[in-house]
């Protein structure tokens, strides 16, 4: 009954609040938004200047989908700056050199793979040319040899017979001149060298694709948690959080109905990322949206557990705000972005009690793996431990305020 | 009944209270004075059960706080405006309401708005209240479970001198089914309690009625006793 009027309270201030609405709902979906435009598409073409590159491989650069710059005598580093290309590509007696500004991991990708395949197949093809050249001169000289063979029967035939008898010419006249020609000099640089099999997904993933699904728990996690601890701070601070303890109420009635209360909100905020990124943006997911809610709305709960407690050390709204990079940006790190399991032992050990370690890596498994919720039970049961933790730690520390 | 038997509070190692012991009479209104910083907040906050006592007991009703179910028959009305600024004066009041356990009905809400002559600005939202009507807000509030014991901490400060004076009349009616305990360092109000407890160096330095008072320190107003208090101090500091 208390709980409910106090989920009550909440929701009205929250609806009330226009600006603190607008940062749940849409400060996420225009940053998603940004993002998925603001990732360069593979299919994008890359401009390279070529200097002192033969037609071959500007040929081939070319073929690749890349916009090829014949130029003569440049000044690299302001040539580049300017903008004129992602990369210069030159050749020097036979030394090929790539130069690139390296200020931009995104664009140096494709220049490096497009100019050294370039490279590559048209040093092939001059090998295979090469051959070709090889076997024709052995065809030539063969024939001569055949020739010559020839000539010397024809002169044996000449000779008197028993001088031809006394020359003791042992003349194998069975000289394979035939040597075999069908060497196969085509190298065919039509075909892909190798073949790239997608265990999940395919080859039109893009970085955000994958990125998204940990976007959609970030936002969840970051927006809850800071408003959940805002509201709590402002409640202290205001002392109405005193006031609230000075009428029966149950320290747990308070803290289930900040649960609650912001739950509600952060569900909602959960629907609108997850139906937007899927439907608007078009975000392929292989498992079930429900899971993603699953995972999403267990989140949320951790990080209103969180804000709470973690707004309790805390005297005013900037100290609240320095949380974010200590509580919430390492948590980025280990949420599924970069392998864990290749970190340092020791930040092998961190991840683990980080919350959005778990549901970031669920969220991939379930978007782009399609695992099903026997198979992300593990991580939900750890998230569900953390909002224990958490609810029963903030009724702990609501013990500062009233002993009983 | 309200009895403190040895009450003692420090924070750290700076004592705030020191073995008070003070019974608070029945269905009077009790003034609890003297300087700021002598921790008359703090006995309040002892008194709800926010604050831990080191040592002694507070006894209310024979049922020692601190005591959720304690708090069903009290009132309290904290220094700072404990409001919702963005909630109107009518949803502050009925949230507070709600939460005591019993059904506290329309009526109710209604005359304790009009006791404290809010009624015309209910429907406004309270950031747009002045200073004096958050008072009398906080106030409203503090009184809306009907409580047996009402602790106002400062209850009248900010608001203006003829609403102060009907707001004494309400609290003296009030004493009929309420003890109250005020505290105040405004010493013409002091006059206007039954009883008095003047704090002086972490305890109570005197008590009794208002004309006791005066007659014991052979004093004409409350402010001298506090000076009388001072040279006494000041004596037996000399003396040891």
């Amino acid at each position: 009954m208390r709980m409910l009027q106090l989920i009550k309270r909440i929701c009205k201030q929250v609806l009330r609040d226009k600006r603190t609405l607008a940062l749940l709902f849409l400060a996420p979906i225009f940053v998603i938004t940004l993002l998925n435009y603001i990732f360069p598409d593979p299919d994008d073409e890359v401009t390279i200047a070529a200097v002192n590159v033969s037609d071959d491989v500007i040929d081939i650069l070319e073929d690749n989908d890349m916009i090829v710059k014949q130029e003569n005598e440049i000044d690299i580093k302001p040539y580049l700056e300017d903008g004129n290309a992602s990369a210069v590509l030159e050749e020097k007696d036979g030394e090929w050199t790539l130069t690139i500004l390296n200020d931009n991991p995104m664009d140096e990708g494709p220049a490096i793979q497009g100019s050294s395949q370039a490279v590559m197949e048209s040093n092939l093809n001059d090998l295979s040319d090469n051959i070709d050249d090889m076997i024709n001169n052995m065809e030539d000289m063969s024939a001569g040899v055949k020739d010559m063979m020839e000539s010397i029967n024809e002169m044996m035939t000449q000779l008197p017979p028993e001088v031809a008898q006394n020359m003791d010419i042992n003349m194998d006249m069975d000289v394979d001149t035939d040597i075999d020609t069908d060497i196969d000099s085509e190298i065919d640089m039509d075909e892909d060298p190798i073949t790239v099999e997608y265990i999940y997904g395919d080859e039109s993933y893009t970085f955000f694709e994958i990125l998204n699904p940990i976007l959609v728990s970030f936002f969840v996690f970051f927006f809850v948690f800071l408003i959940a601890g805002m509201s709590m701070l402002k409640e202290r601070s205001s002392g109405t959080l005193e006031k609230l303890l000075s009428t029966p109420i149950r320290k747990s009635e308070i803290v289930f109905g900040y649960l609650f209360g912001y739950g509600i909100f952060a569900i909602l905020q959960t629907a609108v990322i997850i139906l937007y990124s899927v439907y608007i943006l078009d975000m392929e997911i292989a498992g079930s949206i429900t899971n993603m809610f699953i995972i999403n709305i267990l989140l949320s709960l951790v990080a209103l557990g969180l804000g709470l407690l973690l707004s309790t050390f805390v005297s005013s709204e900037f100290q609240m705000i320095q949380f974010i990079p200590l509580v919430i940006i390492p948590q980025i790190f280990f949420s599924g972005m970069l392998n864990v399991d290749t970190m340092e032992p020791w930040l092998q050990w961190i991840a683990p009690i980080m919350p959005l370690y778990y549901a970031g890596n669920t969220m991939i498994d379930v978007v782009l793996k399609g695992f099903t919720l026997g198979e992300i039970m593990v991580p939900l049961s750890i998230l569900v431990l953390f909002i224990v933790v958490f609810v029963t730690l903030n009724i702990l520390g609501m013990r500062r305020y009233r002993k009983v | 009944m309200i009895k403190l038997s040895n009450i003692s509070k420090s924070f750290g190692k700076q004592t705030i209270l020191q073995d008070i012991s003070v019974n608070i009479a029945a269905n009077q209104i009790t003034g609890l004075i003297g300087p700021s910083g002598t921790g008359k907040t703090t006995l309040i906050k002892c008194l709800m059960g926010m604050e831990k006592y080191d040592a002694g007991s507070i006894q209310i009703d024979n049922t020692t706080v601190p005591n959720r179910k304690l708090l069903n028959k009290t009132g309290y009305m904290a220094q700072s405006d404990s409001l919702y600024h963005d909630l109107t004066g009518l949803e502050n009041i009925q949230f507070f309401a709600h939460m005591y356990g019993r059904k506290i009905s329309n009526k109710t809400v209604q005359s304790t708005l009009n006791l404290v002559q809010l009624e015309q600005d209910k429907k406004k939202l309270v950031q747009h209240y002045s200073g004096g009507m958050k008072r009398r807000l906080s106030l409203a509030i503090a009184l809306i479970n009907q409580p047996k014991y009402l602790i106002l901490d400062e209850p009248t400060v900010g608001i203006d001198p003829v609403l102060k004076l009907s707001i004494w009349d309400q609290l003296h009616d009030l004493k009929k089914d309420s003890t109250l305990l005020i505290t105040t360092h405004i010493m013409d109000e002091a006059m206007k309690c039954d009883q008095l407890l003047l704090m002086k160096n972490k305890g109570i330095a005197a008590s009794g009625t208002p004309q006791e008072i005066l007659e014991n320190f052979g004093v004409s107003d409350i402010d001298q006793v506090f000076l009388k208090l001072e040279e006494q101090e000041y004596e037996n500091a000399a003396a040891n």
